[in-house]
């Protein structure tokens, strides 16, 4: 299996000696019956720097849901390790070092504890990470729902009688809570109303400029994370295909698949007409992966070497920070 | 900061549907929407009123129980119904409903007591089984699977022949048999808890396992255990009363419904009300408590 | 006619034709009404878009039209007529009359197929039960339909169960069970929000050949303003249960003509839109047992003047010229002042071009 060559280097500020949170060479598998492996997550390296957004986008099955499980430690990767700041977390992380990574969920109904109040919940997290005694916890659980957006009256209420644009506030109250280096968001609106939705990648963003946190997107909105984020990575079988700074990455796609997903994302205003690259055949099943690139059954581009040699992960074009996994990566769209 | 309480509008303003359609109630906590439905369950409040009356008659027993349990009146055995003794006498002239009571206040106690371990047990082994998983689970299903092989009274009756007959026997059977359901309840739920978003939530919030445990996963898998508390406190007091008509429950002289109809069956043809009272006393108890178990299923089902 | 239709073009004669329809739920005290006053008009072979957020009714409004509504929900009032047929609501007649001319695709293609049969099985279903073929010709027809469809090596995959395809491919199925009956008019609540973005897009494709080469009707149901465009020659926009704006797709999208619809434009995200920062609705979806008094919007409107209040504005038809100028325009309607003046709105409209804001022209102006 080849090798993940280089990482790329955060576009952060210059003088970011170290990255705030990196991932190298993740791999995560479970086995399935008699002899088949399905391979969730492949070789997959990357960086956040501090104040950093950095979007990951894919459609199911790409893995994306399982990177972030990894780098919130709720899930051990078969090989490969999370660092923050540097410092490799192990399989067992302890509480500080759990405090600095934070998930934020998907499905807004199901990611509060209905029987506690919102209170409750933040009050739990403060007092046991010695974060606030005494009085200041009410005051810090005030603060919480003041830098989320909701009155000091949602401490009292129960996830049952909140909407899910409120809920998922919350949830990202409680984890602020433990004051993190790293906020996961994993799909974090698209269990919402439209309307609501803008509302809390505002909320992202805001939250990025003021307290500086760097954050990890996961989503398949395309023009969520073209919004919010300033770095973006494409996964495909549980490989990142793609990975640059987000102008590059959408407006010179150099990946076959980024440009497909493109291309099929339904845009509110005709513009011009693009290329209309309709993916032949169905995703592929995770537990048979195809010999060399993953991608190359539905690839329009496809040509012999696909099939036969894995791509790297390199710069493209040649010294830039974006890095494509593609055979043809040089090519423009 | 409120700059941006003005934009993002305050909470907990209600937006809408909730996720089954039904408009979201501002405001509302859980306890409230319970003692709504239970305001209007009618399974609950007759179950819980006729479960309440049987509790305080037996809790008041000495006080409203108009003869002392085993006092003879050999003048006036088997007697019918008369302003003397309201349900007649029995064969050694001992009052019956003074009988009835005191049997109702002994089957009920031993009954309650009986599945306190058990309910404690049975959901403590089945979420650490279900929470943990890997060999404890295999163990602790495995001794279900055991347990629930065999028939419930095969099983009683054989470890009260070890331990002895009494009350104590009886504590000792149900302890041992009684846990299991419990344990496979609160299994099947815990597995399913363990897989929700906000129990990750907390451990990634850094919260150790038992503290998630106890607030976490036990608050929302207790209440099936708890329905099922209820019926099988039926369970168990309908045991206890079989036990002792057979001879291998609470022993005489204290009063227990189950004895007292093994006693008066000889007299069914003559004197019915001595076998036939406490059978219906046995029987209004398990309605009660059965009333009462469905209404507690109605009003605690997840919203 | 009274209450608000989206009316289909004059020379087209609808194949499905709804108007007054008011939909409640709950019963006493507790009743709301989930759909008020809804009408609109589909040609033969158009495509109609429904658009909404939750509560908007619009999931409703399409099960009324399937005769689907859930125990508690009634259809109170409204006609609802398939090629001039009036369609019952309830009662034995409710399903006899909708075979064969309406039909549903529903949003979870998991849920939406039998597990224990496969897919073939299923899809035959329809001619034999429905149409009374005999078997042989049913499963054989099953097979054509997959292959419509799109679904690759259709007759080994017609042996397939549910589990074993893709969500794509379980989707198509759905459809192609929905065209087993020949329909007239194809009812779909958002079937593609379940589904990965490329796998939409090949869904979409094939819904829009579908109704090009059979002569489909489409109602689509949709909360994603972009898929709606794609596919709907016209549009229906819901609040709170109410018809709000009205019209060709490309019109409403490009100059809405009420408030909501202008903030639901602004609040989405767009992939080309680079510089356009989200901007959200102030306030919140109303609950639907306490929708404000005047127009429902209005509380969260930032046009709204105090007579918005008073009374639920009436839907009115629009100057066509002034409001988008129809088939092929760029806005050049606007340039044509035409030297008789105004006409009334009679004249210049064609039915499908309506807002339920008093004040439309702030709409254009802010």
């Amino acid at each position: 299996m080849d090798q993940a060559v280089a990482v790329a280097p955060p576009a952060a500020p210059p003088g970011t000696a170290r990255p705030l949170l990196a991932a190298d060479g993740l791999n995560v598998s479970f086995p399935v019956g008699p002899g088949h492996r399905l391979v969730a997550v492949e070789d997959v390296s990357f960086t956040l720097g501090e104040g950093e957004t950095l979007g990951i986008v894919g459609e199911s099955g790409c893995g994306k849901s399982t990177v972030a499980k990894c780098l919130a430690g709720l899930l051990r990767p078969g090989s490969g390790t999370v660092s923050l700041q540097g410092v490799a977390l192990p399989a067992r992380r302890s509480r500080q070092q759990h405090r600095a990574v934070q998930l934020v969920f998907q499905d807004p109904y199901s990611s509060l504890n209905p029987r506690l109040s919102v209170r409750s919940v933040l009050r739990e997290l403060l007092l046991f990470h010695g974060l606030a005694r005494g009085d200041a916890v009410e005051g810090r659980c005030r603060e919480l729902m003041a830098l989320v957006g909701l009155a000091d009256g949602a401490l009292d209420g129960y996830p049952s009688s909140f909407s899910g644009g409120q809920r998922q506030r919350i949830a990202i109250a409680r984890a602020l809570a433990v004051e993190p280096q790293v906020l996961v968001a994993d799909e974090p609106i698209s269990a919402l109303d439209v309307s609501v939705q803008a509302a809390i990648l505002d909320l992202f963003a805001d939250l990025r400029d003021r307290l500086g946190i760097g954050t990890v997107l996961i989503s398949h909105n395309l023009a969520a994370v073209r919004h919010v984020c300033d770095r973006a990575a494409v996964m495909y079988l549980g490989r990142i295909v793609e990975i640059g700074r987000k102008d590059e990455i959408f407006a010179d796609p150099r990946h076959p698949y980024t440009r497909a997903l493109l291309a099929a994302a339904p845009r509110l205003r005709p513009g011009p007409d693009r290329v209309r690259a309709r993916l032949k055949g169905e995703p592929p099943s995770m537990t048979e992966r195809p010999t060399g690139c993953p991608f190359h059954p539905r690839c329009p581009r496809a040509e012999a070497v696909c099939g036969a040699q894995l791509p790297e992960l390199l710069p493209a074009p040649a010294g830039s920070s974006r890095l494509a996994a593609c055979h043809f990566r040089d090519e423009k769209p | 900061m409120t700059a941006i309480v003005g934009r993002y509008g305050a909470g907990p303003a209600p937006e809408g549907p909730g996720p089954d359609g039904a408009p979201v109630v501002a405001g509302k906590r859980p306890r409230s929407v319970l003692a709504y439905r239970a305001r209007h369950s009618p399974t609950l409040i007759i179950g819980a009123t006729i479960t309440l009356g049987l509790v305080l008659v037996a809790v008041l027993a000495p006080l409203i129980s108009p003869y002392v349990p085993d006092h003879q009146d050999l003048y006036n055995i088997l007697s019918g119904f008369s302003s003397k003794h309201l349900l007649g006498t029995d064969e050694l002239g001992r009052d019956e409903l003074s009988r009835l009571i005191w049997a109702g206040r002994t089957d009920l106690r031993v009954g309650i007591l009986a599945v306190i371990f058990p309910f404690c047990f049975g959901t403590a082994m089945g979420t650490l089984a279900g929470y943990r998983g890997g060999w404890l689970d295999t163990v602790v299903m495995r001794a279900v699977d055991v347990l629930i092989a065999f028939p419930f009274y095969v099983l009683v009756i054989g470890l009260i022949f070890v331990v002895g007959a009494g009350t104590t026997g009886i504590y000792v059977a149900f302890a041992v048999v009684d846990w299991v359901v419990y344990a496979r309840a609160v299994r099947s739920t815990t597995l399913v808890v363990r897989e929700s978003d906000y129990v990750a939530a907390a451990r990634t919030g850094g919260l150790p396992d038992w503290r998630i445990l106890w607030r976490h996963v036990l608050p929302n898998t207790i209440t099936q255990a708890v329905v099922y508390l209820t019926n099988d406190v039926v369970l168990v007091i309908v045991a206890v009363v079989t036990l002792g008509y057979l001879g291998l429950g609470v022993q005489p002289p204290t009063p227990d419904w189950g004895a007292m109809i093994s006693e008066g069956q000889e007299f069914l043809t003559t004197y019915w009300a001595l076998a036939t009272l406490p059978g219906i006393a046995v029987l209004i108890t398990g309605l009660g408590l059965s009333l009462l178990g469905d209404g507690l299923a109605d009003v605690l089902r997840p919203q | 006619m009274n209450g608000p239709v989206l009316k289909a073009p004059v020379l087209e004669v609808p194949v499905l034709k709804v108007s007054g329809l008011t939909v409640s739920v709950g019963r006493g005290a507790r009743r709301h009404v989930a759909v008020q006053d809804v009408g609109f008009e589909v040609p033969a072979g158009g495509s109609l878009g429904v658009v909404g957020e939750s509560g908007s009714g619009k999931s409703l409004t399409l099960r009324a039209l399937m005769g689907l509504l859930p125990p508690g929900v009634r259809a109170e009032r409204g006609v609802v007529e398939l090629a001039g047929e009036p369609l019952p609501f309830t009662g034995p007649r409710a399903r006899s009359a909708r075979r064969g001319r309406l039909a549903m695709v529903f949003q979870d293609p998991l849920s939406g197929l039998d597990p224990v049969h496969t897919v073939g099985a299923q899809v035959a279903e329809v001619p034999r039960r429905v149409l009374g073929q005999p078997a042989v010709a049913s499963r054989r027809r099953a097979v054509e339909l997959l292959r419509l469809v799109g679904l690759p090596d259709p007759e080994r995959r017609s042996q397939a169960f549910p589990h074993q395809l893709s969500g794509g491919m379980r989707q198509r199925v759905l459809i192609a069970m929905a065209l087993a009956s020949e329909p007239k008019v194809l009812l779909c609540d958002e079937p593609t929000t379940a589904l990965d973005v490329t796998v939409q897009a090949q869904v979409l494709e094939l819904l829009d050949d579908v109704r090009r080469r059979l002569g489909v009707a489409v109602v689509f149901v949709s909360h994603d303003l972009a898929v709606v465009r794609q596919v709907c020659d016209r549009l229906a926009v819901m609040y709170t249960g109410r018809l709000v704006e009205t019209g060709r797709s490309a019109d409403v999208l490009d100059h809405p003509a009420h408030p909501y619809t202008l903030g639901l434009l602004e609040a989405v995200v767009d992939l080309d839109d680079v510089d356009h920062m989200p901007v959200t609705i102030p306030g919140a979806l109303p609950d639907l047992a306490h929708v404000p008094s005047g127009c429902p919007f209005h509380p969260r409107c930032r046009f709204a003047s105090e007579d918005c209040a008073q009374g639920v504005p009436p839907f009115r038809y629009l100057n066509d010229r002034q409001w988008g100028a129809g088939e092929g325009s760029d806005g050049e309607g606007t340039d044509e002042e035409g030297s008789d003046g105004e006409g009334t709105d009679e004249e210049v409209t064609d039915g499908a071009r309506g807002t339920a804001c008093k004040y439309p022209e702030r709409v254009t102006a802010g």
